[in-house]
């Protein structure tokens, strides 16, 4: 059974379509990634399940239920990290948590939940102090209560160091392993890519595909980038780079020569650079781009 | 019931931000310092002209400067309820837990009331002590009265502000509309009213030979009734006068007994009830349909 149904979801606001017939389904105990560049209409979307925005068309169901009618029965058994959202300055991290166990009416542990992400030695400190991963680890914290069938996170890393969207996707997992539903946004193909288990990439207000993370990653897999600085390129190392298995484009710009390559085929790239007597002096990936991955599910439209 | 829970974070917010003290300060300078300027200073005409201080003649005298003085802190301390977590986003913590958004807004208006009322009770009883030692003829129940219908006052203000706060983003917005709304009440009420029957006359007031027409004789002491300000002195009316007739045993010719039930001093409290409700109601209204 799905756990959120949308069905021709419209939403205009003024002049502006954010949302142009969005169809999605995400299935029960799957994490699914929504992936779009800001301004996609990722959040109006997770605000339409939500009830906070009233689509002009469509429908919306999520457990169940109709997400406008039956909005309080979904939000008590949902967790929910929103965009855009503040703490109350005066509150402590506890009293934050322990307001959304009394609104749950769960009998959780706010310390408990408070160390679990990672808040543990700032449970008596107001969170008008707190930094933005911090508040952002509260939201976390506050979506956890109750232990929710669905988790919905909208930008859940954003304003996390590296080590804490690490520990946030940590727990993403555990919470799915658990029996739950997460759905979460984010403009970051990486953070999407490493714990999703499908993924519905939205473009100017609509999906333009629904793909496993194997469809994903083959998607991505030949699109990589790898740029190579050199002292100077000779004749012939384009050509020698670009008859290695897996690679599937070389352009040469000056002493810069960027490659399309698998993951796999980069240290051959840099070893035939080295055999055609170029000095490398230095090197790096380029992440596949949201446009580029588009011009792939679009046939190359964008 | 999770208005209760909203309710109560509201009511304990306001003790952190220390508005609740702020107000309660407020109120005692506000309560004791016009009952002691009432009694002492500038007594009620029926005092000066040799009457004695009796406790309802203080009333008398405090009703003016406290039509004023609560809807200005009630819509103070209120405008802010909705709005304002609109504005900084923490409104959608609160939406994003399993509390609807007539939970918000009631839950709002009952903590930001609970607010006022802790805030006037303290003040009115410190203001009770500077009344009992003034008076010469003290009744506490008289007194007692006299800040309950108070309160239905400052619970009217709150309902505005509260109402207003739901229908926008923006917290000046709020305020500026609020206090708009007092003044609307408290000053250009009587200009509305004049308005109400220079139109219904045909855009001329009656000359000193003509007579009203009855209807619009009706609709302008109905509408004279319908501002909140004249309906709480319609209230501390009919306290006084229930007070008085019980004390005596006998029914006193003081009240407006005669006329339709609208000019009647009771009215004054469905006028009070209904200024409570139809702020929320259409705050709610607007509130319930709109993107946040």
């Amino acid at each position: 059974m799905a756990t959120v149904e949308l069905e021709g979801v419209t939403k205009r606001f003024g002049d502006v379509t954010a949302l142009s017939g969005i169809d999605l389904t995400v299935e029960d105990g799957e994490i699914f990634g929504f992936l779009g560049p800001n301004g996609a209409g990722k959040s109006t979307t997770i605000n339409v399940v939500l009830d906070f925005v009233r689509p002009d068309a469509g429908s919306v169901r999520v457990l169940g239920r109709d997400a406008r009618e039956e909005s309080v029965a979904i939000r008590s058994r949902t967790g929910v990290l929103p965009e855009g959202f503040s703490v109350y300055d005066r509150l402590t991290a506890r009293e934050h948590v322990a307001f959304a166990i009394d609104s749950k009416e769960a009998a959780d542990d706010p310390d408990a939940l408070l160390e679990r992400v990672g808040l543990g030695d700032a449970v008596d400190r107001k969170a008008g102090g707190f930094s933005t991963g911090m508040k952002q680890r509260l939201a976390l914290a506050i979506a956890l209560v109750g232990e929710p069938e669905l988790l919905i996170l909208d930008e859940p890393s954003s304003g996390l160091d590296p080590n804490g969207a690490r520990e946030f996707r940590e727990i993403i997992r555990a919470e799915r392993d658990r029996g739950a539903t997460v759905f979460f946004s984010s403009h970051i193909l990486g953070q999407v890519e490493s714990v999703c288990d499908r993924v519905g990439i939205l473009r100017d207000g609509e999906v333009v595909a629904v793909d496993s993370i194997e469809g994903l990653r083959d998607a991505v897999g030949g699109e990589s980038t790898l740029v190579v600085d050199t002292d100077g390129l000779t004749d012939g190392a384009s050509d020698a780079v670009a008859t290695l298995d897996g690679v599937s484009d070389v352009t040469a710009d000056g002493t810069q020569l960027r490659v399309s390559c698998t993951d796999d085929a980069k240290t051959a790239v840099l070893t035939a650079l080295e055999d055609e007597g170029v000095t490398v002096s230095d090197f790096s990936t380029e992440e596949t781009s949201l446009e580029s991955l588009f011009s792939h599910y679009t046939g190359g439209e964008a | 019931m999770s208005w209760q829970a909203v309710a109560e974070k509201d009511f304990r917010d306001a003790i952190r931000s220390r508005l609740l003290l702020a107000l309660t300060v407020l109120f005692v300078l506000f309560a004791g310092g016009s009952a002691y300027f009432a009694a002492q200073i500038r007594p009620p005409p029926q005092v000066q002209f040799g009457g004695e201080l009796t406790t309802l003649a203080l009333i008398g005298g405090l009703t003016g400067p406290v039509s004023v003085f609560i809807p200005i802190v009630a819509i103070a301390a209120a405008y802010r309820a909705i709005a304002g977590e609109r504005q900084s986003g923490s409104l959608k913590l609160l939406l994003s837990l399993p509390n609807s958004r007539q939970d918000v807004l009631v839950g709002k208006f009952l903590g930001r009331a609970g607010v006022v009322s802790a805030a006037l009770l303290v003040g009115f009883g410190v203001g009770l002590f500077v009344v009992a030692t003034l008076a010469e003829e003290f009744s506490a129940l008289e007194y007692l009265a006299f800040v309950f219908v108070s309160l239905l006052l400052a619970f009217v203000f709150v309902s505005v502000a509260v109402g207003v706060s739901a229908f926008t983003t923006s917290t000046s917005r709020a305020a500026y509309g609020a206090f708009g709304i007092f003044v609307v009440f408290q000053f250009l009420w009587n200009v509305l009213v004049a308005g109400f029957v220079y139109v219904g006359n045909g855009f001329g007031f009656p000359g000193p030979e003509e007579d009203f027409p009855e209807w619009l004789r009706t609709g302008a002491e109905f509408l004279t009734i319908l501002d909140p300000t004249a309906a709480y002195q319609q209230g501390v009316s009919w306290v006084g006068r229930q007070l008085a007739e019980n004390a005596n045993g006998q029914a006193q010719a003081a009240g407006a007994t005669d006329g339709p039930f609208y000019v009647q001093d009771w009215f004054g409290f469905v006028v009070l009830l209904f200024w409570i409700a139809v702020p929320l109601l259409i705050g709610y209204w607007r509130f319930q349909q709109v993107d946040l």
